[in-house]
């Protein structure tokens, strides 16, 4: 792409998102009440505090912490016990408050009629295992690499 | 990394804004607008993908927000007017996207714990995201551009290739810009580790980086690509069942599931939601269909005594789960020949609930005419349960589960 039709895109996309911007305000304005407007900003604004004050400064700590104490952990096992953590969080984030609402009370029995509590828990287990089994996997094979002597091709 | 989960994102953001808008004018029709009425599954495709890739951008936006969250701590917080247009749109997309898919995954097992109504927020919203995602990648453009394909990105031995710009500045990379600025001898250069925030920095920056070479790098990065990739899998192949028989073996953490309900089927709106009772649907009932001063009426009698016809049909909800059914009853078109309609006019539809957005209802002359498209007296071989719009109600090809109006009352032609 050339450097002008790069910055003819780049105006292009501003633009366009900008109007868009423009109706969005105004499909609010014109079908919310503006009580309800206010309703809306504040749950923008708890979005920004759980994602700017919350999840971020986590996921800070977490990186953090694996950077400066995870040292003696091969940088593969990391990534699998990452990933495993990563499965469970995100169903958690899905799931739990489906259960939540479950325990609650439903406004037809036709809505939430799993058992979403027990699967998460079943879920989570599988996932831990299969976690454990990966790293027990990789380890093993890791081993065994370093065992066998080395061949070099000529 | 951020290209890749960001092109998913997008695709994702941009199926649901296509279906959602879709979906919407289903319900809301500017005037000249028709609708294909096939395939007959059509609104369940349209309506399970716009549900399905909602919750699949729970991962991928968690996983695009993990891969760009040090820019969150940028300084300066700001640096010139291009960056400040990009934080801003970050910003406005972060917040209600967030707020857009927790809202939407709640309204899917219809829980409102929020201060507004779902339905128009969630349109005004949608705009709001595509708006603020477009200047997004105008700003992003150059970087996109750089890194859009993988011959771009890497070299022939899968390493990737950064711009300068790209990497962070080293010790070395400060003493030569400092050496063309100055012509005073440039000594060693080490970071200031006065006060709490240069101390801490000094704390993080004393271990070696987890990264050590390429292979790392590389293990790191498909590692995480992968995380992500397969969690929304997951997700997907977990809740996707409510939308589509193939995965309902596996549907365990969906809101809804296949053939559970009276009839064999969930329900939405139950008859006791709607103010709908025993005695609105006894023997008084009688289906009224007229055309200007033309009326006719019908009691469940006589819709049972006129020719039958069999379909099968999804009832496809809005909120994303559907299931296919079998119906019988009177073809609506059959009726609306009995006072004469036309063939390019509209109806208007009332239901016997007591009130709700969708008491009244419009349905164009392209449903009307359809074929396929019954006042239903059966579902699944039994009479309609009454939380299924007992005594009858309309099922039409391709239209979402609110338009299916139950405890049929009134069928105008306008």
């Amino acid at each position: 792409m050339s450097a002008t039709s790069l910055k003819n895109w780049q105006v292009a996309l501003t633009v366009v998102g900008l109007l868009l911007l423009a109706l969005g305000a105004y499909v609010m304005v014109d079908t919310v009440k503006p009580v309800k407007i206010a309703g809306v900003a504040l749950w923008l604004l708890l979005a920004l505090v759980i994602h700017d004050g919350i999840i971020a400064f986590v996921t800070f700590g977490v990186a953090f912490l694996l950077r400066k104490a995870g040292r003696k952990i091969p940088i593969a096992v990391l990534a699998i016990v990452q990933a495993g953590l990563v499965v469970c969080s995100i169903f958690a984030i899905i799931v739990l408050p489906a259960a939540y609402k479950k325990s609650i009370g439903v406004s037809n029995a036709t809505v939430l009629p799993l058992d979403y509590a027990p699967s998460l828990v079943v879920f989570w287990a599988v996932t831990v295992v299969l976690t454990a089994l990966a790293v027990v996997g990789y380890t093993a094979l890791a081993r065994r690499q370093k065992a066998r002597p080395s061949i070099t091709q000529a | 990394m951020a290209v890749v989960l960001g092109r998913l994102l997008g695709i994702a953001f941009l199926v649901c804004f296509g279906t959602g808008l879709y979906s919407h004018f289903l319900q809301n029709p500017l005037p000249w607008m028709v609708f294909p009425t096939r395939p007959r599954s059509l609104y369940q495709l349209s309506q399970g993908i716009h549900i399905t890739a909602g919750i699949a951008c729970f991962p991928l936006i968690l996983g695009k927000l993990y891969v760009v969250f040090p820019d969150l701590f940028q300084t300066p917080p700001i640096k010139n007017f291009v960056n400040f247009l990009e934080r801003a749109s970050i910003t406005i997309f972060i917040s209600a996207s967030l707020v857009q898919i927790t809202t939407g995954l709640l309204n899917t097992y219809q829980w409102y714990p929020f201060p507004f109504s779902f339905r128009q927020v969630h349109f005004a919203l949608s705009f709001v995201i595509i708006g603020s995602l477009a200047i997004h990648i105008g700003t992003k453009l150059p970087l996109i551009s750089r890194y859009w394909t993988r011959s771009r990105s890497f070299d022939a031995e899968g390493n990737l290739l950064l711009d300068d710009a790209d990497l962070p500045l080293t010790k070395a990379d400060v003493a030569a810009e400092l050496a063309e600025t100055t012509r005073e001898p440039v000594g060693a250069v080490s970071r200031r580790v006065d006060g709490l925030t240069g101390r801490v920095f000094d704390w993080i920056d004393s271990a070696p980086p987890r990264v050590d070479t390429a292979t790392q790098a590389r293990v790191s990065r498909r590692g995480f690509v992968a995380t992500i990739a397969v969690t929304t899998a997951a997700v997907i192949a977990l809740t996707a069942g409510q939308s589509f028989r193939v995965l309902d073996a596996i549907n365990v953490f969906a809101p809804r599931k296949n053939f559970v309900g009276p009839n064999g089927l969930p329900v939405n709106r139950t008859a006791q939601a709607a103010q709908v009772t025993d005695a609105d649907t006894g023997a008084d009932w009688a289906l009224s269909v007229s055309r200007g001063a033309t009326v006719k009426l019908y009691t469940r009698a006589d819709l049972e005594a006129m020719t039958q016809h069999s379909v099968d049909l999804p009832i496809a909800c809005v909120e994303g789960w559907s299931q296919m059914a079998s119906w019988r009853g009177v073809r609506l078109r059959d009726l609306l020949d009995g006072v004469g309609a036309h063939a390019d006019e509209d109806l208007r539809l009332t239901s016997l609930e007591k009130k709700g957005g969708f008491r009244v209802t419009e349905m164009g002359h392209e449903f009307a005419q359809d074929d396929l498209t019954l006042v239903a007296l059966e579902v699944n071989g039994n009479p309609l349960d009454l939380d299924h719009g007992f005594p009858a109600r309309v099922i039409a090809p391709g239209r979402p589960g609110v338009l299916q109006t139950k405890w049929l009352s009134k069928l105008e032609v306008i």
